[in-house]
């Protein structure tokens, strides 16, 4: 009897072991295909807001065209850098639950609201990725989609959805990120898009300082408003303040 | 702007894309050469549509007087290198007074547009080539001159299929 009692409860310890290995290789895998935007949910879109220009200093934002295939087997080469227009490039794939938002969204173009010359191009991985014929069942007919695993890396794509703006003329990426609705991305994009226009001519961007000053000098005429000075308060003539050194000199004997 | 133009291949054609440029090249299975698959090369300095008719029916429509749209389509080998077919290589440059309004599939007003038929690697091809403006023929002209000298067309034994 007690053999048997130990011989049940070895068993038991084996399965537990079984069973938790298991279940750490699960969560493994888990984690591996969330890594890799093939998730249920993808990549996490609150932690992708779209941000502005990747890196513009050290040339990693600088637009690359899209070459491969459709999923009705043509070759296809998109002109983005260079296009006379913007381009909101969409990475997407036939297995992640948050895309399934945006191919339904793009099958209602008259819907979809893309600020004036802009173009939208899907891009998927390529045949050896991806399902064609999965692609073929999402895709609406008037879509442009191409295939092309080279595009995914060209843009340091981390998972789908994801999505990124190119202004054409000037051939440089002006936002990237991603979103759970298409809503979201328009806002986004938006955003992105009224950030360019506040740039100074010539497409440079303003340095972060400078922005951050405009700011603080928006927060201090508030206050000082409040404070009643305003424009031509005789305060803000006075001379400058006394400098410690002449303060030094001043109570020198 | 890099100088260096991305590079589309599949069924004889090299293509080199000009910058901003749409190219697609396809295999139809339609038109007077029954089931047999010919070439279909769409290259334009916008954005093509989805669908398209062999000869710019359904973007012809849309150009604007800056744009420009080129066609090339393969036919069989019966025939090659005669009669219409005679002139081998790929022509060009063109010439601006090349383009006739007259010379357009469906006239479009404002547009003009040429064809030229040959042969090379021992098929028949067509190119057929249209300018949004006719007064401003000689500047689209001269892209679409830059476009066709990146365009090689390879024996058909040993065309590689898809896209690098």
């Amino acid at each position: 009897m007690l053999a048997v009692v130990i011989l049940e409860g070895v068993v038991v310890a084996l399965l537990a072991f079984l069973v938790v290995g298991l279940l750490k290789s699960h969560a493994e895998i888990l984690r591996q295909l969330h890594e890799l935007g093939q998730g249920r949910d993808g990549i996490e879109p609150a932690a992708q807001p779209f941000i502005g220009e990747r890196s513009l200093d050290a040339g990693a934002s600088l637009a690359h065209d899209l070459i491969g295939e459709t999923p009705d087997g043509e070759a296809v080469a998109i002109g983005v850098a260079g296009a006379a227009h913007h381009t909101l490039v969409a990475f997407l794939s036939s297995g992640c639950a948050t895309c399934t938002e945006f191919w339904g969204a793009f099958g209602r173009p008259t819907t979809l609201g893309l600020p004036p010359r802009t173009r939208l191009i899907v891009v998927t991985r390529g045949p050896e990725a991806e399902s064609v014929t999965a692609i073929r069942d999402v895709a609406p007919a008037d879509l442009t989609v191409v295939m092309s695993t080279q595009g995914w890396e060209n843009y340091a794509i981390p998972g789908s959805p994801y999505f990124v703006l190119v202004d054409g003329p000037a051939g440089v990426v002006i936002g990237e990120g991603t979103g759970t609705s298409w809503a979201q991305v328009q806002s986004l994009m938006r955003q992105a898009l009224g950030d360019r226009t506040a740039r100074p001519a010539g497409g440079a961007r303003l340095p972060r300082q400078r922005r951050s000053d405009r700011g603080r000098m928006e927060t201090d005429d508030t206050e000082l408003l409040a404070a009643g000075i305003g424009p031509g308060h005789a305060s803000l003539f006075a001379g400058p303040p006394p400098t410690p050194t002449s303060v030094a000199e001043t109570d020198e004997p | 702007m890099s100088p260096v133009f991305n590079t589309v291949r599949s069924l004889q054609f090299d293509v080199a894309v000009p910058n901003g440029w749409d190219v697609r090249i396809k295999a139809s299975a339609a038109g007077a050469q029954g089931s047999v698959d010919y070439p279909v090369v769409h290259a334009a300095n916008f954005a093509l549509p989805t669908t398209r008719e062999d000869f710019g029916g359904a973007v012809l429509e849309r150009m604007n007087r800056g744009q420009v749209f080129v066609a090339l389509l393969g036919y069989g080998a019966d025939g090659a290198g005669h009669g219409l077919f005679a002139p081998s290589g790929l022509p060009g440059p063109l010439h601006p007074d090349w383009f006739d309004p007259h010379a357009m599939q469906r006239p479009v007003a404002g547009m003009a547009g040429v064809q030229r038929f040959f042969s090379a690697q021992g098929r028949k091809f067509c190119l057929y080539a249209v300018v949004g403006s006719y007064a401003r023929r000689a500047v689209l002209v001269a892209s679409i001159n830059q476009f066709l000298a990146g365009v090689t067309i390879q024996p058909a034994a040993s065309a590689a299929q898809g896209a690098p």
